[in-house]
């Protein structure tokens, strides 16, 4: 402040230009301020610790799909510092009320409406930082992990412009209301949108006008296939930044050619962004999601490696040699003679808004015929999330039962229209998990989580080739035996199951009996596989 | 100090504490738990905890402007010590406060028209809902100590939202904020009332004043 006072000219009033420098100077000391603020580093230093131990604490962050992570890392940002702009950029607005020296600034030379603009440029250097650190993380991600796909420019840059939205409200508010409260209030609004907005809108486009943006997708596919209007979404979170700040000009008292252009300006293009957002996905898109959905060999590639093709969608292929891992420490466990059959691990996609209410026969189908003209019967489905223990285990037990079984696991439609897993039953069922159980510790750590916590109805558990679409089905008492099993020491029961290859995948083997070979006590109770 | 005086202390009290925020704040989580819940029948039990949740910090920030005192720079002198005159005014907010809750929560149980308006996990998000408001108040009283002009809310309400951002992204032992579906909820709200333990005598240890 001293230093606008000691910069001012004699006769401010007549001179644009040094009105201008002192707007500046006053937008230097309060960006300064804003960005020293311990609400603001504090919301920083959160922000870059939350990224930083998601890479520590959860697992697909080791195999992150990059145009996924865009929108989820313009959330974080949009919650810690976009609260920060606001809540700071309010407080610094009523400084003058809590201070008491409303009235001595009523005698400086700036105007409050020359103070307001210096204020609602506070938040662009904590912008630019945010998009600086934005840019940080996926570059990061993107060389040092096998990352799928590419992040969305203007996914990405939704995150700074929602700072710059939320600190124009900061600075609305403060001009609107001298309560300190508004403001952090304000903030769980938005907050509260977050969570209920989406069971709100159904589904529905309206909540690409709430600030966060459209839902995502139930699971992660390819860039093409995105289809999200982030552009318009981005001019959109603009315009309104700029119809708060008019606001907040306005209020504080400027009238004038100026500030009207810069509000039908913001008003054009939020409405032009807003009314472009409700459009997406465009008809192009939606043919591409059903082809993508329904005939996936058409859309991939496949690498051959150790006599397995693996087949993956556009960007995903980073992800084979981890795959490759899994799949050759379940095949390195089965007999010479049960490695005959040739493998195909195929990346399928659902979108379940493109059913059109038939169930799901119609895509099992789609699936089938796809892969007999891709000339790959009985490939094996993978999901487009990776680096969990789940899709380890999943991955495994899949290529498990097919070794054991010769064909792929396949999802049918049992009573009630509930979609069940091929039931693998007595020794097949546990050398299923048992072989998962030898696809190395994140596998492992998937089946133990799977059964302690994630049993299916039923009592057994399903592995899944997808989050929406099973492929097998273990009964609990297959379950049970195989978990001893897993128990004893591995030499001993590989020993066993080589030993006993031939009856132990024969289809009459119940679960006692396979408990018998391999030496483990016997079930309670029997399956009416 | 006696209780004639804590009683004589209570009229002159209420007219000194600033309500309109704790008002503001129970007004709008009275809303951002009742409207989505009227408005759609699809709110599971993990959104109705969180809205739940978020009405509690908006009441908690509201009681982070109870001990707001203009006058600060005169009661130094005064003989009633500043425990006594905070625990008066938690006094008055506290009965009302619980009141809201109690209504919010009611509302909320029997106003929603689905199942998991019935399934809300009302004993724990209590716990939580106290948790919250004695940090506010916490944050307040250690406000006290350092402030001059007795404007303690422009530390404490930014705290309490800084306070709940980092519970919200805890990890794993000492989580905070989980979905009442998860295996840790229990072990959870030990840890809700090991920080309730803590604001408290953090509350009772900052209001004292310094010798």
């Amino acid at each position: 402040m001293t230093a606008v006072l000691a910069e001012a000219p004699g006769t401010p009033a007549v001179d644009a230009a040094a009105r201008h420098r002192a707007v500046l100077a006053l937008a230097r000391v309060e960006t300064v301020r804003m960005l020293r603020h311990p609400v603001t580093v504090a919301a920083t230093l959160l922000l870059a610790g939350f990224w930083v131990s998601s890479w520590f604490a959860i697992g697909t962050s080791r195999y992150p799909v990059l145009q996924d992570l865009d929108r989820d890392s313009a959330i974080g940002m949009m919650i810690l510092l976009g609260g920060a702009a606001l809540i700071v950029g309010n407080l610094a607005v009523l400084r003058a009320h809590r201070d008491g020296t409303t009235g001595l600034s009523q005698v400086l030379i700036l105007p409050d409406r020359a103070r307001t603009v210096a204020h609602l440029f506070a938040p662009l250097p904590l912008a630019v930082l945010g998009a600086v650190l934005i840019v940080a993380r996926m570059a990061i991600l993107a060389i040092c992990t096998p990352a799928a796909g590419h992040p969305n420019p203007y996914e990405l840059a939704t995150g700074p412009a929602t700072v710059l939205l939320l600190g124009a409200l900061g600075v609305l508010l403060g001009r609107l209301t001298r309560s300190a409260v508004v403001a952090p209030l304000a903030l769980l609004v938005v907050l509260a949108g977050l969570a209920v907005l989406e069971p709100l809108a159904n589904g529905g486009k309206a909540l690409w006008l709430a600030p966060q943006g459209g839902s995502v997708l139930p699971m992660p596919v390819p860039v093409s296939l995105m289809g999200r209007p982030a552009a318009a979404h981005f001019a959109y979170l603009l315009g309104l930044a700029g119809l708060l700040s008019a606001a907040a000009v306005l209020r504080a008292g400027a009238r004038g050619v100026r500030v009207a252009v810069a509000g039908v300006v913001a008003l054009a293009c939020a409405v032009a962004g807003g009314t472009a957002q409700l459009s997406a996905p465009g008809h192009a898109v939606v043919a591409a999601r059903t082809a993508a959905m329904n005939h996936p060999s058409q859309y991939e590639t496949c690498r051959e490696l150790g006599h397995v093709a693996y087949c993956a969608f556009a960007g995903f292929s980073r992800w084979i040699p981890a795959w490759n891992t899994v799949v050759q420490a379940v095949v390195a466990q089965v007999p010479a003679t049960a490695r005959s059959a040739r493998l195909t691990i195929r990346q399928r996609i659902v979108f379940v808004s493109l059913g059109g209410g038939k169930g799901p026969e119609q895509l099992l189908a789609a699936w089938r015929s796809d892969n007999a003209a891709a000339g790959t019967p009985g490939a094996i489905g993978i999901d487009t999330q990776w680096g969990d223990s789940r899709s380890a285990a999943d991955l495994a037990a899949q290529v498990a039962y097919r070794l054991v079984t010769g064909r792929a696991g396949e999802a049918h439609v049992e009573q009630g229209a509930e979609l069940a897993g091929a039931t693998a039953c007595g020794g097949a069922g546990v050398l299923v998990v048992w072989l998962a159980g030898q696809a190395g510790t994140q596998a492992r750590t998937g089946l133990r989580r799977l059964t302690e916590d994630g049993r299916d109805p039923r009592g057994g558990v399903s592995f899944d080739q997808n989050q929406l679409i099973p492929s097998v089905y273990v009964p609990a008492p297959e379950l049970t035996v195989a978990t001893q099993a897993l128990a004893r020491p591995r030499a001993d029961i590989a020993a066993r199951v080589q030993r006993s290859w031939a009856t132990l995948t024969a289809p009459g083997t119940t679960a006692a009996q396979a408990a018998q070979i391999l030496g483990v006590p016997a079930p309670a109770a029997g399956t009416a596989c | 100090m006696n209780a004639r005086t804590l009683y004589l202390l209570l009229r002159p009290t209420a007219h000194a504490v600033k309500w309109r925020p704790m008002v503001a704040g129970a007004t709008l989580g009275l809303a951002i738990l009742l409207v989505p819940e009227a408005l759609t029948s699809r709110l599971t039990d993990a959104h109705l905890t969180t809205l739940a949740r978020i009405a509690a910090i908006c009441v908690a920030l509201g009681a982070a402007f109870l001990l707001d005192d203009p006058a600060t720079r005169s009661t130094l002198t005064v003989p009633t010590p500043r425990l006594a005159r905070n625990l008066v005014r938690v006094a008055l907010a506290g009965p009302a406060v619980a009141l809201w809750w109690a209504l919010t929560l009611g509302l909320a149980k029997t106003t929603g028209h689905h199942a998991a308006a019935a399934h809300l996990p009302v004993a724990a998000l209590t716990l939580e809902a106290a948790t919250l408001l004695a940090t506010a108040l916490a944050l307040s009283a250690i406000a006290q100590r350092r402030t001059v002009d007795g404007n303690t809310s422009v530390v404490a309400a930014p705290a309490v939202l800084l306070l709940v951002a980092v519970a919200w992204f805890l990890p794993h032992p000492v989580e905070l904020v989980l979905r009442p579906t998860d295996p840790h909820w229990t072990a959870s709200h030990y840890n809700w009332a090991a920080a309730l333990a803590t604001a408290l005598v953090a509350f009772l240890w900052a209001s004292h004043e310094r010798a």
